[in-house]
């Protein structure tokens, strides 16, 4: 019962991510940069997840299990330095930090 | 198939309550009133915003809870392989837990599972 | 046949309203509500994922993501009081510059898509009991398997928890807990009584 095509499944990962990076280099707000970020893991991982299905193979779901937890861990990372940046700038927007380049 | 009554059930569910909004939507009196708006008459109106900055302990907990939770994830393949990979697996994730155990000593000693 | 064609509509629904519910993450101004809308899109993607046959997959999405990950940016979102912090709208070079590179994005990887052949026609057939076969190639040792990224993603994660905590740590506690901390304008000073508040 392969009731998805593959390829639809691929074209919506890919719309998803395409989103995702326009909406990552659009916000300023790092916190909506996050959530971006976090479609576009959710799209890779939606894609690899197809891919696997198609070919029922195992390693597409083993590599969904990588990415998410990649996403774990860039999100617990993130957060904090958000908080930390947060703290020190007093405010969310990206571009306060430009003072930071070396 | 299997799926087909879940699926049921879940759009009877949604047209039960759809249809009972509406019809408290259709059969309610509408006058509005400024004094419906504000808060129960018990309190106060609110100073400034009611939007408080929360601890930051809120956040170690929430980031201790995402790794374990992801641990947990990759727990029940093997807990379901277990019987066919035997000791090589327990090995294999015994180290894994090993780990992720180092974490957690150290979020310990580093008191962050205390409530600031 | 009836199943099938159920498939095929449901996918349909829950892709669109997935694209929808990524377009007011992209485009929405109020924090709480992208980060609802996160969690609508990630739980539609695992919808999306028990219609591909992977029924463990869309438990781990929920309890993970939607579980997890979600209520940590909802958690980061009440830290940062950051409702006032609405940022402005987005310069139209930077909304041009996005959309642009998103759209040239898109285009690339279809032509790639849908120039490549994908060989290997083996569908109909599906993974049997997919929690198995995770649990199989994850753990096996051999060329096929996949237990030292496994391994080193203890280590990753290890190195996430150490480093948030690490970060996070530094940064003090507001003073009184449940109010703002008394800077915000219009706010009054509740320690002092009333008469001297009124005054001042």
């Amino acid at each position: 019962m392969a009731s998805v095509p593959m390829e639809h499944a691929l074209v919506l990962a890919a719309v998803l991510f395409a989103l995702g990076l326009a909406g990552l280099l659009v916000r300023r707000n790092i916190i909506f940069m996050l959530m971006c970020l976090e479609i576009m893991f959710n799209a890779a991982g939606l894609a690899f997840v197809a891919a696997g299905a198609r070919w029922a193979q195992a390693d597409g779901q083993v590599m969904f299990m990588m990415i998410l937890t990649v996403a774990a861990a860039e999100v617990a990372v993130g957060l904090a330095l958000l908080l930390g940046f947060y703290h020190h700038f007093k405010t969310l927007d990206a571009d306060a930090a430009e003072g930071m380049r070396g | 198939m299997e799926y087909f009554f879940l699926l049921l059930f879940t759009g009877l569910a949604a047209v039960l309550v759809g249809a009972g909004l509406l019809t408290s939507y259709l059969v309610a009196p509408h006058r509005p009133n400024p004094l419906k708006n504000s808060p129960y008459e018990c309190g106060e109106p609110t100073i400034g915003q009611s939007w408080v900055q929360f601890n930051v302990g809120y956040y170690l907990f929430g980031l201790l809870f995402l790794v374990f939770d992801v641990e947990a994830a990759f727990l029940y393949p093997w807990a379901v392989v277990f019987r066919q990979v035997g000791l090589t697996g327990l090995i294999e994730m015994g180290l894994f837990l090993l780990v992720l155990i180092v974490g957690l000593v150290y979020a310990w000693r580093k008191g962050a599972l205390e409530w600031v | 046949m009836i199943v099938q064609a159920t498939h095929t509509v449901l996918f349909y629904l829950i892709a669109a309203l997935a694209l929808v519910m990524a377009l007011s993450v992209v485009f929405s101004r109020k924090l709480l509500r992208a980060a609802i809308a996160l969690m609508g899109v990630l739980a539609l993607t695992a919808g999306l994922y028990i219609l591909l046959g992977a029924e463990f997959l869309a438990g781990v999405q929920v309890l993970v993501y939607v579980g997890g990950i979600v209520v940590l940016i909802v958690f980061a979102i009440m830290l940062t009081r950051s409702s006032d912090l609405l940022e402005d709208q987005p310069t139209l070079p930077r909304a041009l510059l996005g959309a642009f590179v998103g759209l040239v994005f898109l285009v690339m990887s279809s032509a790639v898509f849908f120039s490549s052949p994908f060989q290997a026609d083996t569908s109909g057939a599906q993974v049997t009991d997919d929690t198995v076969a995770i649990g199989r190639s994850l753990l096996d040792y051999g060329p096929k398997g996949y237990v030292l990224p496994f391994e080193i993603i203890s280590l990753l994660l290890l190195a996430a928890a150490i480093g948030g905590i690490v970060i996070a740590r530094k940064i003090p506690a507001p003073s009184q807990p449940f109010t703002s901390g008394g800077d915000l304008p219009g706010e009054a000073d509740f320690t002092q009584p009333r008469s001297q508040r009124e005054e001042a």
